[in-house]
């Protein structure tokens, strides 16, 4: 079994053909709408959101077909019982690796390329070569290095040094593979770093495989950072972190805290209604603070939380058929955004 | 110590230069106009950045390879020379508005010939004071020369505009068709000539004719497991690039790796780092490698794919032997592989039969993007789409159909001397009696004074065969924790 192919047989088993095929492929290849935010949070699959970032959709029809071909997929677009003995090795891999590309894609990118060039830059200073072509060409980071740097003033070695203990300590609880591939990837003084191609053909594993547990293995650096603020790791993250919005949704939030109705907002920004709908669903299940009441009356939203509790479905139309007849979609996906976190995540469990 | 001295040694870190670099620094910082024939590698940047950081102001350097740009940019800000900046399409827009507020504080700024034909552009820099111009590659200039780009024709009223200063023009192959081209398109003014031979001495040449395509890679890794680099194998598409690669990773016993456009930015970077390190024995790589590589000990380049003029040849197997020593090229010539340069003409060029369309489109784009709207609407190539973008701007009035005969005639001509310069590199391939050397440099209007040893196939040289033993790959793969250690603080803290 190939790490795309059971990545993809994964995604679909934690959907439980409760969505579309398509909605595994948007949830694999990490598009940022609020359907699949709000599918990821739901479905307990964070660890998969983004983790296929170069899959195009062409590539992913051609994988679900095979697969569907082989018997591998069951006609309900579930994996087959007879594949789950070899999904169970990848199902672990996923579990360990530490991958949230949900709440990590972005911060993960920023924070590998600080770290990157800080150890590029401190093991030049400390073993005295001064001349080199940095290895990250992105203005913002060399910026941020240069700024630290001067901060550190004459304790920069010291802590190069914390930071170097911390990384040991961090990369100890990792895998040996993921170590492994994290500390290839950087590059020293003396000793230049390795491209994915040339990590997985040392490994013997596949390329997407191999970016998949670094990006896990930085995730999982920065989990750590975040919470010790006495360490250098902590340093190179960004403070403040906000949720995470997609830009549009983003800017509906900002009418709607303007005082804008749904309706308003439609019109006010010329989209659908069923548009501004999701931007709805997807603020309410990232920001806490955002009451649904008015929306949605409180009886009924545990009315349809109970009901997906006690069906054990998120599947919309299941639900809508067993609720009162005045239960709307919209309604029922709120309430699932809202309380997915209270009664939703206890009553299922992770395999 | 002088001035001149002063600034290498502060800036470079150098106490000399090079006997052929000294006076076109002189020139320059006199400032005289100059054209400066070189050949490739020859520490040609080192010419025109030190007047450059010696002068009070800005001076251009006009480069039309972005790779280019950014090797010599790294190499400054390694030397920490922070007054040099670019300017190109491929910057952010807050990175190009970073770089124009901080105009006045620069002392290089290099930047792309599209960029430098923008009006805004051209505004600005009339408000800063531009005390020198350096066109880089400047046979792009030249209608006659084998990369014509007609953007360069815009170089010399920005000249003007901008004041007239000094001008400085950087080629490592012109013909001297070409050469009087430079000077009268830049409007050089008895310019200062440093013309020097196109010849390599040290590069013994080679032409290995192959009867077929499994033949041709069966001779490839015959010649590359003998030869242990550190070598270029260029090929044309990225395809082929992957394909000997593997092919070579797994029939040699060399370090080898793929360099194209198609690989990730950081695995690119990554690659040439490696390559100049001593990581990698050889490179598949498209002609976009080794650009302003400083890389001087490259033994070999092996042609898999023959350029499309004797111009690239030369460019391309510049790229060897800049440390002096003995080198080798080698093309492996299979007569069908004429395609490829003949496909890559045809497809730089506008279609004739969609000139037509090709008007219509223009007619209903605003100026600054039909180059855009060709490569986008019809599928042209960017070199085709500026040619016919070029030619609409520069004549506004003319009517349709007078425009649309010209045009054609224009790229009947373009074609017409492609072919001729094509035509001459095949020749050169398939001669199999006369000194190559000696053909190669009648080419470029040169005589062969004194014939080095070795020199090329037909006067009986070969190619040097270096066993090496066959283990290098079995390399140990350090553990995690070693080379973390490592990456920080270096080998000798072994048992701290
Ligand atoms: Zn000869």
């Amino acid at each position: 079994m190939l790490f795309q192919e059971a990545m993809i047989l994964i995604a679909l088993k934690r959907l439980r053909g409760e969505r579309t095929d398509a909605s595994a492929y948007h949830l694999l290849s990490g598009k940022r709408s609020s359907q699949t935010i709000t599918d990821a949070k739901w479905f307990q699959s964070k660890d998969l959101f983004g983790a296929l970032p170069k899959l195009d959709k062409l590539q992913f029809e051609r994988i679900t077909a095979s697969l569907y071909h082989r018997g591998w997929i069951e006609p309900g677009g579930v994996p087959a019982e007879s594949i789950s003995a070899s999904m169970r090795p990848w199902e672990k891999l996923v579990e360990e690796a530490g991958f949230d590309g949900w709440a990590y894609r972005d911060t993960g990118h920023q924070f590998w390329k600080r770290i990157a060039l800080l150890i590029q830059t401190l093991s030049h200073l400390y073993q005295r070569k001064k001349q080199f072509v940095p290895i990250i060409q992105d203005h913002a980071s060399q910026q941020w290095v240069k700024q630290k740097l001067s901060s550190w003033g004459e304790g920069k070695y010291t802590a190069m040094k914390k930071l170097y203990e911390e990384m040991a300590d961090c990369l100890r609880d990792m895998t040996e593979l993921q170590a492994f591939i994290f500390v290839y990837k950087l590059t020293g003084a003396e000793i230049l770093g390795k491209t994915t191609e040339q990590i997985s053909r040392l490994q013997h594993r596949e390329q997407e495989e191999v970016d998949y547990l670094l990006q896990g293995s930085i995730h999982t650096l920065i989990k750590n950072a975040e919470n010790q603020p006495e360490t250098v790791l902590h340093e190179c993250l960004d403070t403040g972190g906000t949720p995470e919005l997609t830009v549009t949704a983003q800017k509906t939030l900002d009418f709607i805290n303007k005082g804008f109705t749904l309706e308003a907002v439609a019109r006010s920004r010329g989209l659908k209604v069923s548009t501004i709908e999701d931007h709805f669903v997807e603020i309410a299940g990232e920001i806490k603070e955002f009451s649904i009441d008015q929306l949605v009356p409180p009886k009924q939203q545990e009315a349809i939380r109970q009901a997906a509790a006690s069906l054990d479905t998120f599947k919309l139309k299941t639900l809508k058929e067993q609720l009162d007849a005045d239960t709307t979609y919209f309604a029922i996906r709120l309430a699932l955004a809202k309380g997915g976190q209270k009664s939703g995540q206890k009553n299922r469990s992770i395999e | 110590m002088d001035k001149k001295t002063e600034a290498l040694n502060k800036y470079f870190g150098f106490s000399s230069l090079r006997a052929y670099q000294e006076p076109i620094v002189d020139k320059l910082l006199e400032g005289t106009d100059t054209l400066a024939v070189l050949p490739t590698g020859s520490g040609k940047s080192i010419c025109f950045q030190l007047p450059a950081l010696m002068k009070n102001g800005l001076t251009l350097i006009v480069s039309p390879l972005l790779s280019l740009m950014d090797n010599q940019l790294q190499e400054l800000r390694a030397k920490h020379i922070k007054a040099a900046a670019a300017y190109n399409s491929f910057m952010s827009p807050e990175e190009k508005s970073r770089v124009l507020r901080r105009l006045s504080s620069l002392k290089l700024l290099y930047i792309s010939p599209e960029a430098l034909s923008l009006p805004f552009i051209v505004e600005r820099l009339k408000e800063v004071n531009v005390v020198m111009m350096v066109v880089d590659e400047a046979h792009c200039i030249s209608q006659w020369g084998h990369e014509f780009r007609t953007d360069y024709l815009k170089i010399g009223p920005v000249r003007e505009a901008v004041g007239n200063p000094c001008m400085a023009a950087f080629t490592a192959t012109a013909t001297p068709e070409v050469q009087l081209d430079i000077k009268k398109q830049l409007r050089m003014e008895e310019p200062a000539e440093y013309i020097h031979s196109v010849d390599r001495v040290n590069i013994a040449l080679f032409v290995q004719r192959c009867t077929s395509e499994r033949e041709k890679k069966k001779e490839l890794v015959r010649i590359i497991q003998n030869a242990p680099g550190p070598g270029l194998v260029y090929v044309t598409s990225r395809k082929k690039c992957e394909e000997l690669k593997k092919l070579l990773q797994e029939e040699s016993a060399h370090q080898v790796e793929a360099y194209h456009g198609g690989l990730d930015n950081e695995a690119r970077l990554m690659i040439q780092q490696q390559f100049l390190h001593g990581d990698l024995d050889v490179v598949v790589c498209t002609n976009s490698f080794g650009m302003g590589l400083n890389k001087a000990d490259v033994e070999f380049v092996l042609h898999y794919h023959f350029p499309k003029d004797a111009e690239s040849y030369i460019q391309e197997i510049g790229r060897a032997g800049r440390d002096g020593r003995q080198a080798w090229a080698t093309v492996l010539y299979l007569e069908e592989d004429i395609i490829i340069p003949q496909m890559l003409m045809e497809s730089e060029l506008p279609p004739v039969d969609e000139l037509d369309a090709a008007w219509e489109t223009a007619a209903s784009s605003r100026q600054e993007e039909t180059t855009a709207d060709l490569i986008n609407k019809l599928g042209w190539t960017e070199t085709a789409a500026r040619f016919l973008a070029f030619y609409l701007e520069k004549h506004p009035r003319k009517r349709k159909s007078e425009l649309l005969e010209d045009l054609e005639e224009k790229v009947q001509q373009r074609r017409f001397e492609k072919e001729k310069k094509l035509k001459v590199m095949v020749q050169w391939l398939e001669n199999s009696n006369t000194c190559r050397r000696r053909l190669l440099l009648q080419v470029f209007g040169e005589a062969l004074m004194k014939r080095p040893d070795p020199c090329c196939d037909i006067c009986g040289s070969t190619i040097p065969v270096r066993k090496q033993p066959g283990n290098e790959k079995e390399k140990v793969t350090a553990p995690w924790e070693m080379r973390l250690q490592e990456l920080f603080f270096g080998k000798e803290r072994e048992h701290e």
